[in-house]
Order: C-alpha cells, then sequence, then structure tokens
C-alpha cells in the first residue's frame, strides 16, 4: 500500500520547547492511526504539520505526494482545502451559520457549493433534521457530527480529527466513533489525536508520542 | 453563479444572524452620512438662500441719474428695471428728495413707494402703520422728537422752494438708523406734487439677488445713460459671508467623515476581534485571503448601503429642520444627494475596515484554533 504521509527527521522548535524532536513516520493510504500522548507531547502540533496548517522547523514532509516543507502560506492553504479533512476537539462551527451552511462553506471554499450534496452529508451523520439549525441550537455531539459532515465534503485524501470525542459524554463519544469506525471501512485515511485508550483501540496502528519524541508505533 | 449565490448567503447571514454586534457600527455610519447628508442638502440651496437672506440687509444696488442730469423719470427708471431678470429683482425703491418747513422746523422730505420700500428695506421698523394713502406720512424717529409730533397727529408741511403745503397725519415713526431718522417719508405722488417734479425722482435703490459678479455685469450690461452701479462693499461682504459658511461646511464634513471612520474602524476592529476563532476556521478550512478580503468588503458594504440609507434619510429631515429654523423655507428635495450620501457611506465603511481585514488576514488558524 503506498504512504499517504511521510515525515521524515521532522523537528519543530518553539525557542527552548522541542515541540517535536526527529519524527519520522510514515502513514499508509486507508489507514486509521490513533496518536497517543500525554498532554504537551506534541500531538497537535504533528497533527498541524501533517494538515499544512504549520511547516516543521527542519525536517520533511509529504503530503499525498506533495513535499509541503517547501510550500508558502498560500500553497499550504490550496493543498489544505484539497486534501485535509478536518475535525477540532472545540466543533469550531461559523456561530451564524445554520449546520447545512457549515457544511457548505466548505464546498464553497473548495469549489462549488452544493446544498443537496452537503445536505446528504448530514444525513449520513445522522442530522438530516437538524440542517437548519444554528450551531447553538445544536447539542455538543450533533456540532461534532456536523464537523465531520464538513471534514468529508470535499472528498479528503486524509481526515485529521485532533481529540474529536473530548468534549463528548460517552453517548455521543459512541456515535462518533462508529462515523469514524464507518468511514475507515469506506477506505478514508483517519489520523485521530485521543486520550482514550479504548478509542485508540479501534484504530489499526497507535502511534505515542512523548515529549516531542516518538516513543512508541504499532498495534496493541 | 452557485458561489455568488453562496457569497450573497454569507453575507445575509453575518448581517442577519449578528444583529446586535452590527448595530454600532450602523449606527456610526447612519450618523455620520445624516450629518453629511443635511449638510449637503442644505449646502446645495445655501447660495441661494443666502443671497435673499442677506438682500434684507437693504439695497445692492444705487440707480442715479445720467450726469448732465439732475432727474431720472419714474418711465425711464422703470424701462431699465424691466430689463433685469424678474426672479432676482427683488424691487427697487424710487426716492425724491425736498427741503420743507413744518412749524419753526426746516427738514428734508422723501417720496418713496412704501410697497417697494418693504421689499428692499425690510429692516425698516415702523411703530405705528405704514402710510395706506396718499394724505398719510411716515415720519423718522430723530425728526418726530425735534417736531415733537407722535403717530396719530397732523402736520402742515410746506415746501421750501415753491412754498406749496399739504396737511397730513402721521401714521407711523420710523427708524431705519439711516438718515431717514430725520426725515419725512411720503408717497411718492404726494411728494412730486408738493415740489413740482411730475413723472421725476433722485434716485432709485435697488435690491438684486445674485453674487457680485453676476450683479456687476447685469449693471453693466443695461442699456441707458443711467449710472446704475452695485454697491461694492455690500456684494464683496456678501461673497465673503457666504465663502466663510462654505468652507466652515467642508470642514465640518472633514471632521464628521474622520470622526465617523474613526469610529467604525474601532468597532470593525473589535469586530474581527471577536471573529478571529471564525476567521481561523474559515482559513483551516481552505479560505484564501481574496475570500476573506471578499467577505469583509462585502458586509462593510452592506452595511454601508443600509447606514447611508437611513442616513440620507434622517439628514433629509435634518436639512428641513435646519431649513426652517435658519432660512425659514423647506430645503428642496435633490435625488442627486442619495447616490453621493450612499457611496460616501459605503466608501467610509470600506475604508474604516482595511486596516481591521488587515489585522483578519494576520489571524494564524493553527494558533488561533488551539487556544480557548
Ligand atoms: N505556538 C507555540 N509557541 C510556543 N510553544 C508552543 C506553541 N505551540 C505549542 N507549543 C509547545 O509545544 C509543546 C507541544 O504542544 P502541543 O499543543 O502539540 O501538545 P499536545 O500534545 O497537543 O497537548 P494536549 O494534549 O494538551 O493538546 C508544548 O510544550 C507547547 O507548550
Ligand atoms: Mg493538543
Amino acid at each position: 500500500m503506498s504512504d499517504i504521509v511521510t515525515l521524515q527527521d521532522v523537528y519543530k522548535i518553539y525557542g527552548k520547547v522541542h515541540a517535536l524532536h526527529n519524527i519520522n513516520i510514515s502513514i499508509a493510504s486507508g489507514e486509521w492511526v490513533a496518536v497517543m500522548g500525554p498532554s504537551g507531547s506534541g500531538k497537535t502540533t504533528m497533527m498541524n504539520i501533517i494538515g499544512c496548517m504549520d511547516t516543521p522547523t527542519k525536517g520533511s514532509v509529504q503530503v499525498d505526494g506533495t513535499e509541503t516543507h517547501k510550500l508558502n502560506g498560500a500553497a499550504l492553504t490550496k493543498l489544505r482545502r484539497e486534501k485535509i479533512g478536518l475535525v477540532f476537539q472545540q466543533f469550531h462551527l461559523v456561530p451564524h451559520l445554520t449546520a447545512v451552511e457549515n457544511v457548505m462553506l466548505a464546498q464553497y471554499y473548495h469549489s462549488m457549493p452544493d446544498e443537496k450534496e452537503a445536505l446528504q452529508a448530514l444525513e449520513r451523520v445522522g442530522l438530516a433534521q437538524r440542517a437548519e439549525h444554528l450551531p447553538k441550537q445544536l447539542s455538543g455531539g450533533e456540532q461534532q457530527r456536523v464537523c465531520i459532515a464538513r471534514a468529508l465534503i470535499n472528498y479528503p485524501s486524509i481526515i485529521l480529527a485532533d481529540e474529536p470525542t473530548g468534549n463528548l459524554d460517552k453517548v455521543n463519544e459512541r456515535i462518533v466513533i462508529d462515523i469514524f469506525n464507518q468511514l475507515h471501512k469506506e477506505g478514508h485515511t483517519i489520523i485521530m489525536v485521543t486520550h482514550d485508550p479504548k478509542v485508540g483501540q479501534l484504530a489499526q496502528r497507535q502511534i505515542e508520542l512523548d515529549h516531542g519524541q516518538l516513543v512508541y508505533s504499532g498495534v496493541v | 453563479m452557485l458561489k455568488l449565490r453562496m457569497y450573497l448567503r454569507l453575507l445575509k447571514r453575518a448581517v442577519t444572524k449578528r444583529k446586535s454586534r452590527m448595530i454600532i457600527s450602523l449606527l456610526a455610519i447612519s450618523l455620520g452620512a445624516a450629518v453629511i447628508s443635511a449638510l449637503v442638502s442644505v449646502y446645495y440651496d445655501m447660495g441661494v438662500k443666502m443671497r435673499k437672506e442677506l438682500r434684507t440687509y437693504g439695497a445692492n444696488v444705487v440707480v442715479a441719474p445720467s450726469p448732465k442730469n439732475n432727474f431720472i423719470s419714474t418711465r425711464e427708471l422703470e424701462s431699465v428695471m424691466d430689463t433685469l431678470p424678474k426672479d432676482n429683482l427683488i424691487g427697487y425703491a424710487p426716492y425724491i428728495y425736498g427741503v420743507v418747513r413744518t412749524g419753526d422746523s426746516r427738514l428734508v422730505a422723501a417720496g418713496t413707494d412704501f410697497t417697494q420700500v418693504k421689499k428692499v428695506s425690510p429692516y425698516w421698523h415702523v411703530q405705528g402703520q405704514w402710510p395706506d394713502s396718499d394724505n398719510s406720512i411716515l415720519v423718522g424717529i430723530a425728526a418726530a422728537r425735534q417736531l415733537g409730533v407722535e403717530t396719530g397727529d397732523s402736520i402742515v408741511i410746506m415746501a421750501e422752494e415753491n412754498k406749496q403745503w399739504l396737511k397730513a397725519e402721521v401714521t407711523g415713526v420710523v427708524e431705519t438708523g439711516g438718515t431717514e431718522d430725520n426725515q419725512i417719508i411720503m408717497s411718492l405722488n404726494k411728494a412730486q406734487h408738493l415740489f413740482d417734479k411730475k413723472g421725476k425722482i433722485n434716485i432709485s435703490y435697488a435690491s438684486i439677488i445674485g453674487d457680485a459678479e453676476t450683479v456687476e455685469r447685469w449693471t453693466n450690461d443695461l442699456e441707458s445713460d443711467l449710472r446704475v452701479e452695485p454697491v461694492k462693499k455690500i456684494s464683496q461682504a456678501e461673497g465673503k459671508i457666504l465663502e466663510r459658511i462654505r468652507s466652515l461646511v467642508y470642514l465640518v464634513v472633514i471632521i464628521i467623515l474622520g470622526s465617523t471612520l474613526l469610529c467604525v474602524t474601532t468597532t470593525a476592529m473589535a469586530m474581527i476581534m471577536e471573529r478571529r476563532q471564525e476567521i481561523a476556521l474559515k482559513k483551516a478550512l481552505g479560505a484564501d485571503n481574496k475570500s476573506i478580503i471578499y467577505e469583509f468588503l462585502g458586509e462593510s458594504t452592506i452595511l454601508g448601503l443600509l447606514g447611508g440609507a437611513a442616513g440620507w434619510a434622517i439628514g433629509f429631515g435634518l436639512a428641513q429642520g435646519i431649513g426652517l429654523s435658519v432660512f425659514n423655507s423647506l430645503v428642496s428635495f435633490r435625488w442627486q444627494v442619495i447616490p453621493a450620501v450612499l457611496a460616501t457611506a459605503v466608501i467610509m465603511s470600506c475604508v474604516a475596515c482595511l486596516i481591521p481585514i488587515n489585522k483578519a488576514l494576520s489571524v494564524e488558524p493553527a494558533v488561533t484554533l488551539k487556544g480557548e
């Protein structure tokens, strides 16, 4: 299977802090990887670099065939738009747009908004009835499902989720994890940060960071 | 096409779902636009209204006999005045003078056309009544004191030259602050009769609306032996007053523009800070700088249009208030003011957004989305 993400000798250094220290990993297309490790170990930093939101201080990064460490801001934005689907811990929806409009927003920046398709995406995450609701009218779990629908809408090569269940209760966690399970079965590449070992075990592979270094990679 | 529709939908949501946030900016723009709209509306009418107003301070053109003559014939005067633009000629008051005696006193009597005097010199202050017949007269306030007469008295007046006399009733005492205060003033007809100067006058004062150059051009163009001359001091003073008010209006408009700009910039700045998360999210979703700029400029344009429209309406009302209280008349509706005010408001609103937008572009999604 071909690698969709490759990090080689990647460092991210803030002053004295080595947020990432000599990271080397490859992630295959269609793989579901759980990123684990204590707080401050560099998980989000790594996700940002893979997700084209940031560049490494040193080292090389390949995302779906593109060397991203050489790109400028505009080119990174373009790549992110085309290849990456993002899901955040704090949901991050535009507060004055309805659920379906939040999904359409991703289409709008990507190419063409298509309300029908956006509604179908919401239906996939079980929110067809909530399409016209504003984020504040939705529960946390529902908001996160809107985010997932939005992350999927442009058929990204990689879905990045930074603690997607971190702010959810057990029931909603279950629903969201089931969706990811489904996406994995359909062949999506998923990289997910999680603190929960049980969630981590659902992935094909766990990697663990500590003080910016990769300390474990493999199936538990 | 679909993209444009989504763009408009985004703008609509940003404006309608964030009403309370928009209101301050909207208020600032409306107020600025209102003052500007009022000033511009008044400004257009001001020249005309001010000139009319200034004409109440007396004549600005003197008509004197040709150098060879001592008198002007009333017919000659009329024919000359008829050639002036009717709408601009407020009036012209003819005068004939003669020395008269009454009792032991010797003083000047003038004959004039009272209806014209009222137009040319509205500042004449009459205690009592204006004469309404050839047998009633006005007495200047100083003359009245000298003669010891008051309203209601009858006096006998004798022309010194030809010894003709008449008896007339004093219907009012006039105060002008000028030479009239020392005179007896009667109807033109009566005076011409008294002095044996039928159809003749000594001088006429006219009041003509127009700036100094225009009035001068008109009087120069008159084909007549009469000496028709603008009172330079008056027309120039009028010009200066208008000039000063004009520059005052410019100054006020600039100050209003500046303070509105400042106010809208500050609120826009606060708005951007508040929407950092949203901007960061949009960038994370792949929005490029162009999209972000378009969205904020779009919102600013809508704000400008709404604020400009409201401002124009308020300003038009305000202009009527100013017109009524200052010039005693309404300010006319001019459609040109609408696009001018709208354009100003939109430009103001967009310019005020430039610095905030620049700030928005510097938002780092990775940093901003992490915080909270
Ligand atoms: N912009 C930044 N400037 C300076 N230091 C930073 C910055 N971003 C991250 N760091 C530091 O880098 C280290 C790794 O941070 P990171 O956010 O990747 O941790 P994390 O593993 O995601 O932690 P958590 O589980 O709490 O989310 C931390 O020590 C953090 O303080
Ligand atoms: Mg993190």
